[in-house]
């Protein structure tokens, strides 16, 4: 699922989708949809490396 | 029958290529509204020749199609700048600076072929309509006890069709406690002053549109560069409590009077905030001020009247953001 990060504050509607500045959100399932959010200058895919992992890399043995 | 309500309609706009006014371009911000009127206007003239029965008329013709109206909203940093684009014309926008960029806005004096733009209002499942080649025949921004408000009049061609999906970001709405004024003997002095508490500011920035010379032989719509602007004039007021002579003074010599009328929001960057900034190089005090109040206070309400001057320019707007203008030029589409 595609995530993006906003940088701005705004919501759509339509879509009955919204992101807070600064957070990040999977887009909505519609083609159309992701195409529409995509179109505002403040919201930028999220590359999955970007995304940190929750596991630690401690070996607690 | 579905009904629908005024809440159902949307509106977005877009700044129409300057080389290319009256070609439809994508809709770049969505309008939170407070008032709004654009609509198509159907002109009619009536034939009304003698043919031997008593009613006045017995044909017609559409004579002129536009469109006309107007928008009413809260002033925020992101809708702003489209509004001051259409009303002056001259546009140029900064960098990126601690998040922010800067747009300067001036009056374009060659102003023949006026900035334009695409504006779509899609009223609930009815319709949704596309006015094209839209000028800007008077900004207007009122400021007294509440949030401000800023009133665009918009001239343009006779509407067709279109399709919009909205989208509404949060900005600060600007009121007036976020407001200040500072006046001084030029621009450069005013910033240097200490603000001036005022009740109340209002300004009018009038193109005066001649859109009777839009129509020529051949056509009963607007031809795509057939909208010009007029001459146009600045004028307002502004209203404080009378508690010493200087105001007062500068209306009776006409001394020279500048004003900066400033809005500052949330910050965008460490430092930088959102602003919209008015700078006047000189005003003209045109009536007599003193109101006596017998239930009140004593008030000055200085009417004026913006001044070319040739130091500092009649009006330059600015408008701090975080839009990058300078790559997207949604504000001055080439």
């Amino acid at each position: 699922m595609i995530k993006v990060k906003s940088n701005i504050t705004i919501t759509f509607p339509k879509l009955g989708w919204a992101i807070n500045a600064g957070e990040t959100r999977e887009l909505p399932e519609s083609e159309e949809a992701q195409a529409r959010i995509l179109q505002e200058p403040g919201i930028e895919v999220v590359e999955d490396e970007d995304i940190k992992s929750n596991k630690s890399d401690k070996d607690t043995k | 029958m579905a009904r629908t309500s005024g809440t159902q309609v949307a509106i977005g706009l877009g700044i129409e290529s300057f080389a290319a006014p009256g070609v439809a371009v994508a809709e770049s911000v969505f309008i939170p509204w407070l008032d709004f009127s654009v609509q198509g206007v159907s002109e009619k003239s009536m034939y009304t020749a003698a043919r031997g029965i008593r009613n006045m008329s017995s044909n017609s013709m559409i004579k002129r199609r536009y469109s006309q109206g107007s928008i009413g909203i809260v002033p925020n940093v992101r809708v702003m700048p489209y509004f001051l684009s259409l009303a002056m014309g001259g546009v140029s926008s900064s960098g990126v600076s601690d998040s922010a960029y800067t747009h300067t806005f001036t009056i374009q004096n060659n102003n023949a072929t006026p900035r334009t733009a695409t504006l779509s209002a899609e009223t609930g499942a009815i319709e949704t309509s596309q006015y094209l080649h839209m000028v800007c025949n008077s900004l207007n921004l009122e400021v007294s006890d509440d949030y401000a408000k800023a009133t665009i009049e918009l001239i343009g061609k006779f509407p067709s069709t279109d399709t919009i999906s909205e989208s509404y970001s949060q900005n600060t709405e600007f009121a007036y406690h976020q407001m200040t004024a500072k006046f001084g003997t030029s621009v450069s002095n005013a910033s240097g002053n200490s603000a001036t508490p005022l009740k109340s500011f209002n300004l009018t920035i009038n193109n005066n549109v001649l859109l009777d010379e839009a129509f020529l032989s051949g056509s009963n719509d607007i031809t795509n560069g057939n909208l010009s602007m007029g001459r146009l004039q600045i004028t307002g007021s502004y209203s404080l409590h009378f508690s010493d002579t200087t105001e007062l003074a500068k209306y009776r010599a006409n001394t020279k009077n500048a004003l900066i009328v400033e809005f500052l929001g949330s910050l965008i960057g460490s430092t930088s905030r959102e602003t919209i900034r008015f700078s006047f190089g000189r005003l003209v005090l045109t009536k007599p001020p003193i109101e006596h109040n017998i239930d009140g206070l004593l008030v000055l309400t200085q009417d004026f009247e913006v001044e070319y001057d040739a130091t500092d320019v009649e009006l330059t707007a600015v408008v701090i953001n975080n839009v990058n203008n300078a790559s997207t030029r949604v504000y001055d589409t080439a």
